[in-house]
Parts: C-alpha cells; structure tokens; sequence
C-alpha cells in the first residue's frame, strides 16, 4: 500500500452494496439450512407407508385379485392423466418464460444502475447493487419453479392413488371425480375425551 | 394506541377469568389461521355457534392424499393444487371427520347443523386458490351443516389477505406482507355479524381493554411454536360482571405479533365490534421456530409439525398440543369471576 492509497477511503455507496450482498449471503446460508431441516425423508416415507396400509385396509382393495380391465375407469384416468400433463405443462412454460425474462432484463438493468456513477467506487457500486437485485430474482424464479415441481409431482401421485383405488373397487360402478377409500382411521387414543359442556362433546 | 400496547407488553398479566358464556364461543382465521379454525371449531363444537374461514381449505385437508406426504398435501393439495383433481379429497375428509367424532376424538359433528359459517375466497389469491376453499364449503355440507347457514363470499378481486375498509392498508388485489388488506370492505364485520347476527355497528376501540397475558401457561408440550405471549380483548361490560361469548381470532403465517407487531390483533376491526356488542376477543400467537419444531414462518400447525418426531402427528384431534393450550384458555375467560 502506497501513501495514496493508504489514506483512501470507502464510498458509502460502495460500503452499503457490500453490506447488503453480505446480509444476502447470511439469508441464502439461513435458507438452506431450512431446506435442509425441512427434508425428512425417513419420516415422510413411515408416514406415507403407514397412510398408504390403512388406505389399503380401510378400502377393503388389494393389488391382487383386481378387476385390472375397467374400461370406464381406463378412460377418466387417461382424461385426469391427459389435464395434469397439460396443466404441467403450462406450469413449466410459465417458468421458463420468467428465467427468460430476468435473463433478457439482467443486462439493461444493470446498465441503467450504472448510469449516473461518476467513480470507479460508484461505478462497482451500482454494479453490486444491480448484480443484486437480479440475483433476488433468480432465486425467485427458482422457487417459483421448485413450488411448480412439488405441484405436479404431487398431482401425479394423487392420480395414481386415485386410479389404483378405482380399479381396486369392488363393485363394479362408475367412479365420482374425487371418489376414495374409507378412511384411514386410527383406533381411539388412551385419553378420553374432555366432560361435555353445552353441546354433545362425545364424552 | 401503540403506547398502550407497549405499556401491555412490558405488563403482561395472566388472562383473567370473566364468565364467559362458552356455549356461544365463536373462530376465525386467515389462511393456517383459517385451517386451524376449522380444527378448533371441529374439534370442540359442542362450545361452538360458528367459524370464519378467510383463504382455508377444509378439516384433515393434509390427510387428503396417502401418497403424499403430509406436508407435502399442506403446501400443494390444500394450497394451490395444479388441478381441481388433485385438489381436497373431501368426500374422504368427511369420512375420516365422522370416524375420529365417532371414536371421541372429535366432538359429535350433529353439533354443528345449527351453526352458521362464513367462507372467503379472494378471485385474485393465488396462495390459497378459490379451488381448496371451495372444498371447505363442500366439507362443512357434507358434515351437516345447512347450506342456508354457510354464507360463501367470493365476489371480491382481493389477494391473499384479511380485508378491512382501511386506506393505510394494503391495496386489495395484491398478496404482500403485513396480509392485511384495504377491499373497502370490514372482513371482521362480515365475519362477525354471520355468526351473531344482529350487530351493532363499531364503537371505539379502548386501550384499556387491550390485554397482553402470559401464553405459555397454557402450553403442555415443547413443540407447539407457540409464543410466551397472547393478546385478548375484554369490553368494558365483559370486565363488569356481563357473561359475554368468545371470538378466537387466528393470525396467519407471518401475521404473529413477531412479525407485525399489533397490526392484527389491534388494526383488523374485530376490537371496535367486540366493544359495541360485548365479544370477547382471544388473539392466541405464535411465533416463529428454525428447529424442533420447524415453523420458520410463524404458522398455525395444519401437518403435523407440533409432532414432529412422530409419522402419525396429531394436530387435529381434542388432544392435539395447540388445540388443547387454545381450548384451556377458552376455559379460562369462562371461569367465574373470582
């Protein structure tokens, strides 16, 4: 460090777009850790096992000995199946014209930040800044997208119970749009319900 | 008003016992405010005259589908499904009602065929679609309750959020925080004068009768996110000797009093009502927890994380960790004055 630079001093403007770059990289470090406290995947894997034995118990259905030929049954779950395949598309679609949009957006606008700067310190500022603000939207994007992806995979799992618990009937009848097994009900707990006051508490 | 509360905070007191009449208690909520008032008012009905679902899909909306998991039902089958199939499995939450009231886990769902319910959907929210709220009407039909007695409002553009006719609030069609939002249009009225019908109009709220009390003394178990410290709302003529009813009114996720401060227990219009028509307002909080259990933003539990080490939570049942802290404090208001 020489004399000049050693008496240099740091552009406020400069000094606050590091400062938020640094909270940013504090937020996404937070972010994740929630992400990854949020994955249970043992727990989700008992708990959907279970839900899905009790299904099957309460539904009085099993995989073998099905009717597996019902053609009514064949067609809804081809028409449900065709409405989630175009519904997803759209969802993708509409994700990647945002990831376009923020791309095609990135470079005016970190042009237009740049306008005004006068010093090397606001020029790098502003760039900061701006480098900023479309990272923020990047990462929205990307949570819109994994939002969507949760949406349709969840969708196609909900068709798939549907349609094996159609096939799985019985009784051969047309299936209501959100017909469903009995439910999974589980035997009565060790604590007794609360004493009844007022209306019937079921005591 | 903001002077008072703080005087509040810095004075919290135990919530008081004031002979509330129990049997006209009353809920309300927006969004896992809305799911946890269909919990409550499911699960303890024999207290209960009626709810006020804002942006909510319906009872066990997370036990839809057994090949999703719990949260996963939470945050795309009870929130914004991709289609109107994978949405609420309500014919099988109906099921499943009828079953958990038939072995005493819930109250009798006959309960509820005299009550009167309000529902909102905003046509412009897109966190809670207009598709799972439409479940939460078929539910409480199928369970019983008159057709005639649910008033279902879906006729304004507004966004994910609790109305009110307050210009300093939030424009109506948009979906940002504090989620309070001005429609030109008092949710809290609506809401209120469904379930007692009647009412007068607004008085003035009064800063005496703003309370903060000691939460955590109705809390049994370490996992329900909730905070050390609620707010409740006692009229004057409550505080005098009146038996007066109990509204419970549930925030929404980001809507506790750690994140917005007094902005919905003191600025959603439920106080001005309470004081003209002698309503005692139970605001219960909860706030915000990174790890055991995982609630970062604040919500009421409606999959299961105030269980979270167990792959068969329960949340929804008279035995649930929330519902029996919140049903203790209903206990509480009712008890004689001492």
């Amino acid at each position: 460090m020489d004399a000049d630079t050693a008496n240099a001093t740091i552009d406020p403007k400069l000094s606050e777009a590091l400062k938020h770059w640094n909270d940013y990289a504090s937020e996404s470090g937070r972010n994740a850790r929630l992400i990854f406290e949020a994955m249970t995947p043992v727990n989700d894997s008992l708990q959907i096992v279970r839900q899905v034995m009790e299904s099957m118990q309460y539904g009085g259905w099993s995989p073998t000995g099905m009717p597996w030929v019902k053609p009514s049954v064949l067609f809804s779950a081809y028409q449900e199946l065709t409405e989630i395949q175009l519904a997803a598309q759209e969802k993708e679609s509409d994700c990647y014209i945002r990831f376009l949009t923020t791309t095609l957006g990135s470079g005016k606008q970190v042009a237009e930040a740049m306008q005004g700067a006068s010093t090397p310190q606001q020029i790098l500022a502003s760039y900061l800044e701006a480098g900023l603000s479309i990272a923020r939207q990047y990462q929205a994007d990307a949570s819109e997208h994994a939002s969507a992806l949760g949406q349709i995979r969840s969708a196609y799992n909900v068709w798939l119970q549907r349609t094996l618990e159609n096939l799985g009937h019985e009784t051969v009848e047309e299936p209501t749009p959100a017909a469903a097994s009995q439910p999974a009900a589980s035997p009565p707990p060790a604590s007794a319900a609360e004493p009844a006051a007022g209306k019937d508490s079921g005591a | 008003m903001l002077l008072s509360v703080a005087s509040a905070e810095a004075q919290t007191v135990k919530l008081p016992a004031c002979g509330a009449e129990i049997r006209k208690t009353s809920v309300s909520g927006l969004s896992s405010g809305a799911f946890m008032t269909s919990q409550l008012y499911v699960a303890f009905s024999e207290i209960m005259v009626g709810a006020g679902i804002v942006a909510g899909g319906p009872y066990l909306c997370a036990k839809s589908w057994a090949g999703n998991s719990l949260l996963v039902n939470a945050t795309t089958t009870c929130m914004h499904p991709l289609t109107a199939g994978s949405g609420p499995n309500t014919p099988l939450l109906a099921r499943y009602a009828a079953t958990l009231a038939e072995y005493g886990q819930i109250a009798p769902l006959k309960n509820l065929e005299d009550d009167r319910i309000y529902i909102f959907s905003g046509t412009r929210d897109e966190i809670v679609t207009t598709t799972v709220v439409n479940q939460t009407r078929e539910f409480f039909k199928a369970v019983g309750v008159p057709e005639a007695s649910i008033r279902y409002d879906r006729s304004i553009a507004a966004g994910h959020a609790f109305l009110t006719d307050d210009d300093t609030d939030t424009a109506c069609a948009l979906t940002r925080s504090p989620y309070i939002n001005d429609c030109d249009f008092s949710q809290a009225g609506a809401i209120l004068e469904q379930i007692y019908p009647g009412l007068k109009s607004p008085a003035r709220h009064r800063d005496d009768s703003l309370i903060a009390f000691d939460q955590e003394e109705f809390i049994d178990s370490p996992y329900t996110s909730m905070d050390d410290t609620a707010y409740a709302y006692v009229p004057t003529a409550c505080r005098s000797g009146k038996s007066c009813p109990v509204h419970v009114v549930f925030h929404g996720c980001r809507q506790g009093s750690h994140f917005i401060g007094d902005q919905y227990y003191a600025r959603t219009g439920y106080n001005r009502l309470a004081e003209a028509n002698d309503l005692i307002m139970l605001y219960p909080q909860v706030r915000p927890s990174s790890a055991s259990p995982l609630n970062p933003d604040g919500c009421w539990d409606f999959w299961g994380y105030s269980s979270p080490d167990s792959p068969t939570p329960d949340y929804f049942t008279r035995n649930a960790p929330q519902l029996r802290a919140i049903h203790k404090m209903i206990a509480r208001l009712a008890e004689p004055r001492s």
